[in-house]
């Protein structure tokens, strides 16, 4: 038998082995269980069960803390950021993305557990590519149902439009993207702020292997900010914090609250009468 | 303003080189895309008109794409202009290139790119690589709508940009088939980390003319190992070749 043969038929081997280990799958690595589409349809038919969280608050002023690249795994600056919500006293705690290193059970059940010490703050959290890889698509809607969501936050004077989409696989899809327009176009002038999250980061700043939106993808998006006063895009992704504003729009990608990061942080939005203000805080 | 000017910009050029007495290429080509994107609101028909003017070592092109049916409000929404030159060390035969590209793809911003490219051509493999630089500006007319008068514009550096192609049959033979990986195309280009494969083929039907064809298909998420389908698109036409001079 010659060697390239034998080459062909180890390379067989090791791939049937690795794909009769029930916690990894070749199909896995390029393409997810569920599309894009298809998890919209599920996350409209949650939303069409559970009405649209509005947050009321007594002060013009509110705030929130968001964290993204969690990936658990390990929990040791997830449980920090916890505590650290719990005293801040915020009005709510929002995860953009990559909770878990790998979609498996366990990391869902594991980043759930840390995330009820979170005492009577709501939470909101949107899905990531990590999330999705090996079937995690399932764990993440039975444990936080839709992906492409809106919330809102009523003060006494005014009331601000939050925006959740799924871009855990590179792209929003043709319905998602037809539903971000419908919404924009219906709801944006009854409020005063809108602010989009979601995983991709959609600007490229630096060199990484990771992947955004396409450019053509990208386009619409700057296109549909400009047009409907966007006035944040939060983001995850790329591990490494920024900020670049180009019109009203200020694109903010935080850094990655991973254990064992060195610059693991998250993002304190504070949103009053005057302006959207932010923070990045390191979680050391 | 700016497009007026780059069009006059491309006339004189293009009737400079055409007016020099020598041996010299011209190839024009027109070509359509069919096809639909996550991001096009279904079906879409772009219509592109190409020329190019080769003469010895040097070659300019310039390529207008037209929107037939699309969401965009422009009609007129890319222009491409390149500037190649061939060069010959030892026996290694190479050529660099240098290209901007104006993309009118909304009627509230707009892409720039300045891109350069190294090109290497085989019997069966071509390969290009180099590296663009991106601006959105943010357009008058959003400007005066919106009031808009400060951050207008966003870069992006230092983008590498790519293309392998391999040929079934030797690149100049009179019929061909191949298959590439790239992130550029005519008017887009794609971020580094947005690899996209299409399958061509092309046939000389009768000297001077060529039919072309070519098949993408795009996938979104690649490098986050979680992938989904962005779109698919079939690109035809023909190229006409005309050779001047002695």
């Amino acid at each position: 038998m010659g060697n390239k043969n034998r080459q062909i038929i180890a390379i067989l081997i090791i791939v049937f082995t690795l794909n009769s280990c029930d916690k990894f799958r070749v199909k896995d690595i390029f393409v997810t269980d569920e599309t894009i589409n298809e998890r919209f349809e599920q996350s409209m038919k949650w939303n069409n069960n559970h009405p649209v969280k509005n947050i009321t608050v007594e002060t013009e002023e509110y705030s929130f803390f968001i964290s993204s690249d969690i990936h658990v795994g390990e929990t040791v600056n997830l449980t920090k950021f916890a505590k650290l919500t719990n005293e801040a006293n915020v009005d709510a705690a929002i995860f953009v993305g990559d909770l878990t290193l790998a979609g498996h059970e366990e990391n869902y059940k594991d980043f759930e557990q840390t995330i009820l010490k979170l005492d009577s703050i709501e939470v909101f959290s949107i899905v990531g590519n990590h999330d999705l890889f090996f079937d995690g698509w399932k764990y993440f809607y039975s444990y936080f149902g839709s992906s492409c969501y809106i919330f809102t936050v009523k003060t006494p004077n005014s009331k601000d439009l939050y925006i959740c989409l799924d871009t855990g696989g590179g792209t929003l899809g043709d319905k998602q993207l037809d539903w971000l327009k419908n919404t924009l176009k219906n709801e944006r002038n009854k409020y005063r702020y809108c602010s989009i999250l979601t995983h991709n980061n959609l600007l490229r700043i630096r060199h990484t292997t990771s992947t955004n939106l396409l450019v053509e993808e990208l386009q619409t998006i700057l296109d549909l900010s400009i047009k409907y006063n966007i006035n944040t895009i939060i983001t995850g992704h790329d591990h490494e914090k920024y900020i670049e504003t180009i019109g009203n729009t200020t694109h903010l990608s935080l850094d990655a609250l991973l254990d064992g990061y060195e610059n693991a942080g998250y993002l304190k939005l504070t949103v009053n009468s005057n302006k959207i203000d932010y923070d990045f805080i390191d979680i050391q | 303003m700016i497009l007026k000017n780059l069009r006059n910009i491309a006339i004189i050029l293009f009737g400079f080189c055409i007016s020099y007495n020598a041996k010299a290429q011209i190839y024009i080509s027109d070509y359509s895309d069919f096809g639909e994107t996550n991001v096009s609101e279904g079906f879409y028909i772009k219509n592109s008109i190409y020329a190019a003017y080769k003469n010895k070592k040097l070659k300019f092109s310039t390529a207008h794409q037209f929107d037939i049916k699309s969401p965009s409000d422009n009609i007129l929404t890319a222009s491409l202009f390149q500037l190649e030159r061939d060069f010959l060390i030892k026996k290694f035969s190479f050529s660099l290139k240098t290209l901007y590209l104006y993309n009118r793809f909304s009627e509230l911003i707009h892409e720039t790119n300045w891109g350069f490219l190294a090109i290497n051509k085989q019997k069966h493999f071509t390969f290009n690589i180099g590296t663009n630089f991106r601006k959105y500006k943010i357009t008058n007319t959003a400007m005066e709508r919106y009031n808009l008068s400060s951050n207008l514009d966003i870069k992006e550096y230092w983008n590498l940009m790519y293309l392998i192609d391999y040929s079934l049959k030797p690149n100049d033979n009179n019929w061909n088939i191949g298959i590439s990986l790239t992130n550029i195309d005519y008017f887009i280009i794609n971020q580094e980390t947005n690899p996209i494969f299409y399958l061509h083929g092309k046939y000389r039907l009768k000297k001077p003319i060529t039919f072309f064809m070519e098949t993408w298909y795009k996938t979104s998420g690649n490098f986050n190992i979680s992938v989904n389908y962005f779109g698919f698109f079939v690109r035809t036409g023909i190229i006409w070749e005309i050779k001047t001079g002695k």
